[in-house]
């Protein structure tokens, strides 16, 4: 959150500057360069190092809490999650030491992105970002795991806060978003580094794809961004009303919102030419969201209608957002509807519209988030006059800011251009919003001031000083590192409210309280917590979670190297940063055998009348095996969409003159990854310790097929003879093929771990080899089902 | 206890449809409206005409149909399982056996929230299936 809340000083001094230059017309305080490299970096920052993470950060923080748990599910994929956004977004910022900034805008578009047009700086952007969204990717697969596994004993979906409700939206959508992000930016780079055609028109590719790939994650991003700020909506409201009016119609429009964001990603492409029936159907979509929205917003109102909340700073900033983010909603439906589109494309209203929903829809939530907080992070009170002062000038800094950009919209002020000509008349529209601009700066001026003082001298506050319901509440402030001595049992939807006596007898004899009693003060040296079932919160085992380690930070360190050397095009340091990298994550997997023998030695593994690390879908580890498959399957789509997408547009297939590719060697090597898939369907029917050696050479056997699989298909490439740079085509052959190899040899990875807990820990933790069998096999699957896809896609167009 | 499609533990296929049938109808209706609306299109699939409509209209009306029937039958599943249960509970009080079954069913109750969650969520899919589908009566024979 700190992290993040640095970016976005940073990115907001961008701001001011872009206001600065735009004060009255025809100024020279920049240039356009300057100009174009500023609203470049200024996006980049709040879209990718200040929004996503932040909330990220705070669920990171807040959900054990929230939820009843002791920890995350994986506490170390969140450590390299953070080393990841960390080393991208100094990447992005090394760009102005070395005088290379990005300037092609936060969404990149295709050709302005290209070499031809732009320079070193866009590396810059393309590695950072890369960075930062495998950060992003991992954030998901924690949040999302965290919230179906590790609850409360008794917090059921339907007992299950708001705010958590969100992030496990955000959750499922970076998982999807953020990896064809990532995919994007992947094919960006190639185009740059090493002359791939994917969006090069006069080598059969097309610009649009680019703009497809980024909008099916950008649209998607806004809510990733805005559901975790209603999550923390709801929770303000609810505490300040002492009542949720709506629980049912919240969490179905949260899901509906989640869903419906990934059809929205046209409606940022109105303009460029798609067929009038396709825009249609967007529109209607986008207007259709509008109604999971405008549930959120009834339900708020209808929770504080005649409750007479206090009008204190959190508070105060949830009414501010419910203002602005409708206003930034109204404008949001007008520019769903094509025709108006069209008018106001690429002016300011737009710049107006997309401030009013991110400023409106996240900033204020996340500071009224801050506010609400503060006590429980800190142990002190915010001062609440500084509190006070802050919000007004935020409130009328943000409007005299941006409400004149609609009417400077209308009046066709474009954006993305440095200056104006004095014959528009709008110097007075933009002196307000200039001066609007300070304003708003100074009112986080004064919150920094109010953090800073209220962190040291601060009013100390109480365990639950706002009278709130949920479970963060009822550990002390600040709250110790391991949340809960005794994991809560909930039995209502607002715990905290509900009476203890009630509760008590509610849950005297319920299998729920045994299973947190027993957890009571222990086992905390290895990190006890308990794990639920995903939907009913019934305790199903007990998960040890590992210890501090430099693991992640080196992995992360290794990647740093790669990306630096890449930008540096000293390829063989790449080299030796990945091996870093792998280094770091192959040390990662092995378990630690202290760890393991303190589990058995500890008395309470005899007695726990829950099983202790299990394997299957009772695991962590398991959930998230499934998060990435579904990230890997995200990543297969988005390569296929650009494969047939291609090929809609093209004269010919394949493309400059090439032959069909031979069948032969792409066969076999696809038989080859099936006899993979097939040995390991054998592994998992045979007993091990009873078949242990044919246990061991079946994955054996499975790992030399996938890597025979690997060679005959790199066979096949070299014989077809496209390199990646002769056309589209080739670029989309031989990336879907390195794909293949990726995921192939991910399952070698994971097969070669398999392998040395089969020969290792068979015998004394048989559970720990079951789950990595099970994980494996995922992967092992999975590279064959994507074998028989892509076969299926090139043998069929070509 | 009750016949409900969230009796069962873990979750059988009924009570995901029930839940989210009408989440999944929308994005395969989405995934083939987007097909036939940028595929078809530049592929002139609507030149192919049948009963004075072209194939890409043909498409769009039976995937809007066809989405909008799922999501209208996982609401009504959940519907009447919710109307049993409510109907159930009325029976008991009635009969003087307010007791710890009728607590369990409480409006709180998980059963409870996922059938309206059911309920609201299909019936907000549809009507998303529905305004989906609307634009294709302006496009019956171009696109």
């Amino acid at each position: 959150m700190l992290t993040a809340f640095v970016f976005f000083l940073l990115g907001g001094l961008l701001a001011l500057l872009m206001r600065l230059q735009l004060v009255t017309s025809e100024q020279h305080f920049m240039g356009p360069q300057l100009y174009n490299q500023l609203f470049t970096m200024h996006g980049s920052t709040m879209m990718y190092l200040f929004s996503v993470p932040f909330l990220e950060g705070l669920a990171m923080y807040l959900l054990p809490l929230t939820i009843g748990s002791r920890d995350l599910a994986f506490p170390r994929l969140s450590a390299f999650g953070y080393w990841m956004y960390l080393f991208g977004g100094c990447i992005f910022y090394l760009s102005f030491v070395v005088g290379h900034i990005p300037d092609a805008g936060w969404f990149a578009y295709t050709p302005l992105s290209e070499t031809r047009y732009s320079g070193l700086g866009l590396d810059f952007w393309a590695v950072g970002l890369g960075m930062v969204e495998v950060s992003g990717i991992a954030a998901g697969v924690e949040l999302v795991v965290t919230v179906l596994k590790v609850r409360a004993p008794g917090m059921t979906l339907g007992r299950m806060p708001l705010f958590a409700w969100s992030i496990l939206a955000a959750g499922m959508m970076s998982l999807v978003a953020f990896t064809t992000l990532l995919i994007a930016t992947l094919m960006l780079e190639l185009s740059r580094a090493a002359g791939f055609q994917f969006f090069n028109e006069f080598a059969g590719g097309n610009h649009l794809l680019w703009q497809h790939l980024f909008w099916f994650f950008g649209h998607p991003e806004v809510y990733i961004i805005f559901l975790p700020a209603t999550g923390i909506v709801s929770m303000v409201v609810a505490t300040w009303s002492k009542r949720l009016v709506g629980y049912n119609y919240l969490a179905v429009a949260i899901l509906v919102t989640a869903f419906v964001s990934f059809g929205l990603w046209v409606h940022h492409m109105y303009a460029t030419g798609l067929p009038p029936l396709s825009l249609n159907f967007f529109a209607a979509a986008s207007l259709m969201i509008a109604i999971a929205s405008g549930t959120q917003v009834f339900a708020w109102i209808a929770t504080l209608w005649g409750t007479r909340p206090a009008l204190t700073p959190p508070m105060l900033y949830v009414l501010g957002f419910i203002i602005i983010f409708v206003m930034g909603g109204m404008t949001g439906v007008m520019v769903a509807v094509v025709p108006f589109d069209w008018q106001v494309h690429d002016t300011y209203f737009i710049v107006a519209h997309f401030h009013y929903v991110l400023i409106g829809g996240a900033v204020f939530p996340m500071l009224a988030g801050v506010h609400y907080w503060f006590p429980k992070f800190s142990g002190r009170m915010m001062h609440p006059w500084l509190g006070y002062a802050a919000f007004w000038l935020a409130f009328v800094g943000f409007h005299a800011t941006f409400f004149p950009m609609h009417i400077m919209g209308f009046f066709g002020l474009p954006r993305r251009v440095y200056t104006y000509p004095a014959v528009l008349q709008l110097d007075d529209h933009n002196v307000l919003a200039t001066v609007g601009a300070f304003v708003f700066g100074i009112a986080f001026l004064l919150i920094i001031i109010d953090l800073i003082w209220s962190a040291l001298y601060g009013e100390v506050a109480s365990d639950n000083p706002w009278g709130a319901d949920t479970l963060e509440w009822s550990v002390p402030s600040p709250p110790p590192t391991y949340g809960f001595l005794m994991p809560p049992t909930v039995v209502s939807r607002h715990p905290l409210w509900h009476s203890k006596a009630t509760q008590a007898a509610e849950t005297h004899d319920a299998a729920e309280h045994h299973a947190a009693r027993e957890l009571y003060s222990r086992p905390l040296d290895w990190r006890a917590t308990l794990v639920t079932d995903s939907v009913f919160g019934i305790p199903q085992a007990i998960q040890s979670l590992p210890g501090p380690t430099y693991t992640p930070l080196v992995s992360a360190i290794g990647l740093l190297i790669a990306a630096l050397a890449i930008l540096a095009k000293v390829y063989l340091l790449a080299i030796v940063g990945l091996i870093v990298l792998v280094a770091g994550l192959a040390r990662w997997m092995v378990p630690s055998e202290a760890q393991l023998e303190l589990i058995k030695e500890d008395p309470f593994y005899q007695q726990a009348s829950l099983p202790i690390d299990p394997s299957g879908s009772r695991s962590v580890s398991w959930w998230a095996m499934i998060g990435w498959i579904v990230i890997e399957a995200s990543a297969l789509a988005a390569l296929l969409y650009s494969y047939f997408y291609v090929l809609l547009y093209a004269d010919a297939w394949p493309q400059s003159g090439a032959a069909a590719p031979a069948a032969g060697w792409f066969t076999l090597a696809l038989g080859a990854q099936l006899l993979a898939a097939g040995t390991l369907v054998l592994v998992r029917w045979l007993d091990h310790n009873r078949w242990r050696w044919t246990s061991i050479l079946c994955v054996a056997g499975g790992m030399f097929a996938s890597l025979i699989a690997i060679l005959l298909d790199g066979a096949g490439c070299y014989a077809y003879g496209l390199w990646g740079t002769e056309s589209a085509y080739a670029s989309l052959f031989v990336t879907l093929h390195a794909f293949l190899w990726l995921v192939a040899g991910l399952g070698i990875v994971f097969g070669g771990n398999l392998l040395f807990q089969l020969f290792r820990y068979l015998d004394k933790h048989p559970s720990l080899v079951e789950l990595n069998l099970q994980i494996t096999s995922q992967q092992v699957w999975f590279a064959a089902a994507a074998g028989v896809a892509c076969w299926l896609a090139i043998a069929l167009t070509t | 206890m009750f016949d409900s499609p969230f009796g069962s533990k873990p979750f059988s296929l009924w009570s995901w449809g029930t839940l989210l049938g009408g989440a999944v109808a929308w994005l395969v209706q989405l995934l083939v409206l987007y097909v036939l609306a940028e595929f078809g299109c530049v592929l002139n699939w609507q030149q192919a005409r049948f009963l004075g409509m072209g194939a890409v209209t043909w498409g769009v009306v039976v995937a809007t149909l066809l989405a909008l029937l799922i999501s209208l039958w996982c609401c009504w599943l959940a519907w009447i399982s919710k109307r049993k249960i409510d109907r159930q509970i009325a029976d008991r009080i009635a009969s003087g056996q307010n007791d710890e079954v009728v607590a369990k069913l409480r409006p709180e109750s998980l059963e409870t929230f996922l059938l309206r969650f059911g309920i609201i969520n299909n019936a907000m899919f549809a009507l998303i299936i529905v305004a989906q589908g609307l634009p294709i009566l302006f496009y019956l024979n171009w696109c």
